[in-house]
């Protein structure tokens, strides 16, 4: 904590001085110690007593050191401080709230200090990038080249969270970044800004077919430098602080052999860790890297960039073999076996993606006189693939509005039903009934369908229950078509 | 893991004349898809969806007669969903003996490829652990084309030393005057070198006929006194070069589509050979070819260019010439010693 206590006083004179809690200010000062504290007694959700507010992250939250003991302690110098947490002010949802900004409160000073101090001149070079890129591209209606530099601006709500100027670079055959700056915000989860962003840049760094290195910073000209405006010598620049933060909070040392660069292997984890999976699909995609099917940069730019959704994706590695050559853009055409099956398994991913988003967002207030006044309002459905019947199952609550019906009349789940239970088969045969008829034997209590698309004739399979997603055949089949094509010419 | 097994659906006479009239229009489609442009996919598009037809019926009719219909492990490799007599020919069809011997007596059957019966197939590892990750590579010479060359030379040189293994070269990942450059310093044969056909592979996954490397004995000076023909590579592209030059190589509506490059390069190349052979008829001649990019067109002409050279010494002569800032550069000639 002497550590702690020194640095402090260091940064507040310094690079953080408008920033960091100044314990020498009055208990009134909304810069001082004990007026922090005060906010922090006075969050919704109390925080332990030993946290110690170190600085704002945000207009509600407030980046807090937590400590061995209570904070108001009088050893509390004698004491550690181990990491860095966000304390939210206000109503937060409970996983949200605090969340690890850094590992160590000294890295997070400093680290805090550098990327404010990076913040205004990279915004300057984007602004710079991008009113270059509009003379040039936007004014002519042109494409850029990969090489050439294009400026990035990442916002939600309103609210520009990232900035970024990047191109692809051949002295190293990678990713250039040579602007980069991004912000925590109240509506954001902590690191989201670094966490899109850094899909952004490994997204771009896939598809220009390079190394997937990213280095950060202006070209070194190697014979004695080349001089920007105002004569100063251009440079490379340390991996971004924000982003070294966000990864080492989360176990990812970047830069750890060379400071300028996310060298390959570091790009791939950083891949896998800024990409969201459930543990269904970290489990099939991690058996299908080990069994080297499929390359981990692929699977993760093939979510990423949304050409296929999680529950797809564990639909075609849990149930297929045909998963890598599907994400690799599909088999010739003209093998039509290969290429049916392919599509076949295809429809059926994509079917269960239609009809997961239709679980999700379906209302409660359907069919009832109950008005619901809600906005996106999403409930997360839990699902599992059975692998070895290529069925899904979708836990959701008893009486629960079942879509797509046979009757056109609303089906709901029985009290008691505690699954809805779907056989995806885009070209239903006798042996899939029979499946159908086994699964529903083995699981009275859930309620069992086959799913096929919305033009198949269900007379020739009398008393099957079924659901029929609204994509025809023929639909479904172009929209397959256009992800396969997507995979295929992805990495340009 | 789902098993994936084949369905074969013994088509009654009255399902044949139908489905047959399908088969005919899938086929007919998949013919014009190969005359197509590369990126045109609309005819791959209708073969399918006719082909998901014949399938579709073929199943729903195998659910209604189950005696007619089989399953197999063996996955056949064939383009036609409905198999006719004609399908022996195929070859390597891989189609079991029962069902040739019905098609031989002239049975119409529908293949279908069925990805997900109840079962676990154990899928073979490719090794242990993940694919690596690529080693970071530094370019060691100044300057952005120098990078570039450098980098390119590498690659070929590693596709060089696997005598054309496994290891394929990627035209775009290069600039036009880069790759046309180094290309040309790796067709040239020194005396005791052996030609080598390395693999053309693009990004997206599509392959091209091999580049022929170490292949023929180029000179650099002493330019024949042949006549001159100025062409540009691609029409409508650059429509100022106009006055300069007497036509286009390629037009720009054939070769500029979205779509695997492999199939553009194959186009490219296709073309340039017969148009070659048509300048050669006249008499040796020439060619300056003012050339602003798009890799797939410039790797398909200059392995038409390279192919002549080998073929017909003493007939061709090729000077590209780049476009840098508001005028154009000459490249070393591609002319036989």
């Amino acid at each position: 904590m002497r550590d702690l206590g020194r640095a402090i006083r260091r940064y507040a004179d310094g690079d953080l001085a408008d920033f960091l809690f100044d314990p020498a200010r009055a208990a009134e000062d909304p810069r001082g110690l004990a007026f922090a504290v005060a906010a922090l007694r006075d969050a919704i959700v109390s925080p332990p007593e030993n946290l110690l507010p170190l600085m704002p992250v945000c207009d509600s939250s407030l980046a807090c050191a937590v400590c061995d003991r209570d904070i108001t302690d009088r050893s509390l110098d004698d004491g550690e401080a181990f990491e860095v947490v966000r304390w939210h002010l206000g109503r937060i949802a409970p996983d949200r709230q605090g969340e690890i900004l850094d590992v160590n409160p000294l890295l997070y000073l400093d680290s805090a200090a550098r990327e404010l101090r990076s913040r205004e001149p990279a915004r300057r070079a984007v602004d710079r990038a991008a009113r270059l890129y509009y003379d040039r591209y936007v004014v002519n209606g042109a494409r850029p080249r990969p090489d050439e530099l294009r400026p990035v601006q990442l916002a939600c709500q309103n609210v520009i969270i990232g900035l970024a100027a990047l191109r692809h670079d051949a002295v190293f055959d990678g990713l250039r970044v040579e602007s980069y700056t991004t912000c925590d915000v109240a509506h954001l989860a902590t690191g989201e800004a670094d966490r899109a962003m850094a899909s952004l840049l490994l997204c771009d760094a896939f598809q220009s077919g390079g190394t997937m290195e990213i280095r950060f910073g202006r070209t070194v000209n190697t014979e004695g430098g080349k001089r920007e405006e105002g004569g100063r010598r251009s440079r490379e620049l340390p991996v971004p602080p924000g982003l070294r933060r966000f990864a080492r909070a989360r176990g990812l040392e970047l830069g750890a052999k060379d400071r300028s660069s996310i060298s390959p292997a570091e790009a791939r984890e950083l891949f896998l860790l800024v990409t969201p999976m459930s543990e269904e699909l970290r489990f099939n995609a991690f058996f299908a890297f080990d069994a080297r099917r499929i390359s981990p940069e692929r699977l993760c730019y093939a979510l990423m960039a949304g050409i296929w959704r999680d529950i797809e994706l564990t639909y075609l590695l849990g149930t297929s073999g045909r998963a890598t050559s599907i994400l690799e853009g599909g088999s010739d055409p003209a093998d039509r076996i290969a290429r049916g099956a392919e599509a076949e398994a295809c429809r059926a991913a994509v079917m269960i993606g239609t009809l997961l988003s239709r679980l999700e967002n379906s209302s409660a207030a359907l069919g009832s006189e109950v008005v619901e006044v809600d906005e996106d309002a999403r409930n997360a459905i839990p699902w599992v693939i059975q692998s070895d019947m290529a069925a899904v199952y979708f836990a959701v609550q008893p009486g629960t509005l079942i879509p797509w019906g046979g009757t056109g009349a609303t089906l709901r789940t029985k009290r008691t039903s505690e699954a809805i239970i779907v056989l995806p088969r885009p070209m239903p045969h006798q042996s899939d009934i029979e499946l159908l008829a086994k699964i529903q034997a083995k699981e009275p209590e859930s309620a069992v369908f086959l799913l096929v698309p919305q033009d198949t004739e269900m007379s020739e399979f009398p008393n099957v229950p079924w659901l029929k997603c609204p994509q025809t055949l023929d639909l479904l089949d172009q929209v397959v078509r256009g992800k396969l094509d997507t995979m295929r010419i992805s990495r340009r | 893991m789902t098993i994936e097994n084949t369905i074969y659906v013994i088509v009654p006479n009255e399902l044949t004349v139908e489905l047959s009239a399908l088969q005919e229009r899938a086929d007919a489609a998949l013919r014009r898809a190969k005359k197509l442009p590369p990126g045109d996919t609309r005819e791959i598009a209708r073969f399918e969806a006719l082909s998901t037809q014949i399938e579709r019926k073929a199943i729903a009719y195998a659910s209604t007669r189950p005696d007619e219909s089989g399953f197999t492990d063996m996955i056949p490799k064939v383009s036609r969903a409905l198999l006719t007599r004609e399908s022996l020919s195929e070859p390597n069809h891989g189609l079991p003996k029962d069902v040739c011997a019905l098609l031989d007596k002239g049975v119409s059957i529908v293949v279908v490829g069925r990805p997900h019966q109840p079962g676990d197939t154990l899928i073979a590892s490719g090794g242990s652990g993940p694919r690596p990750p690529a080693e970071a590579w530094r370019a060691t010479r100044p300057g952005k084309r120098e990078a570039e060359t450098e980098r390119f030379e590498t690659v070929l040189e590693t596709a060089l030393a696997l005598r054309g293994g496994k290891s394929a070269i990627n035209p775009l990942s290069v600039s036009n005057r880069v790759l046309t450059e180094t290309l040309r310093r790796y067709v040239q044969a020194e005396p005791g070198t052996k030609r080598i056909d390395v693999p053309v592979e693009y990004r997206d996954g599509s392959i091209a006929d091999p580049f022929p490397l170490r292949a023929v004995r180029l000179g650099r000076t002493h330019l024949p006194n042949w006549p001159v023909l100025k062409f540009t590579l691609l029409s409508i592209r650059h429509v100022e070069m106009d006055h300069v030059v007497h036509g286009a190589w390629f037009r720009n509506a054939r070769i500029s589509r979205p779509g695997p490059a492999g199939l553009i390069d194959a186009d490219a190349f296709e073309i340039s050979m017969k148009q070659l052979a048509k300048v050669r008829a006249t008499g040796p001649r020439i060619i300056e070819m003012h050339q602003t990019g798009f890799q797939p067109a410039v790797t398909g002409f200059y392995r038409a260019v390279t192919h002549t050279l080998i073929d017909h010494p003493g007939t061709l002569c090729v000077i590209p010439k780049f476009f840098v800032g508001k005028g154009f550069e000459e490249g070393d000639p591609w002319l036989t010693a």
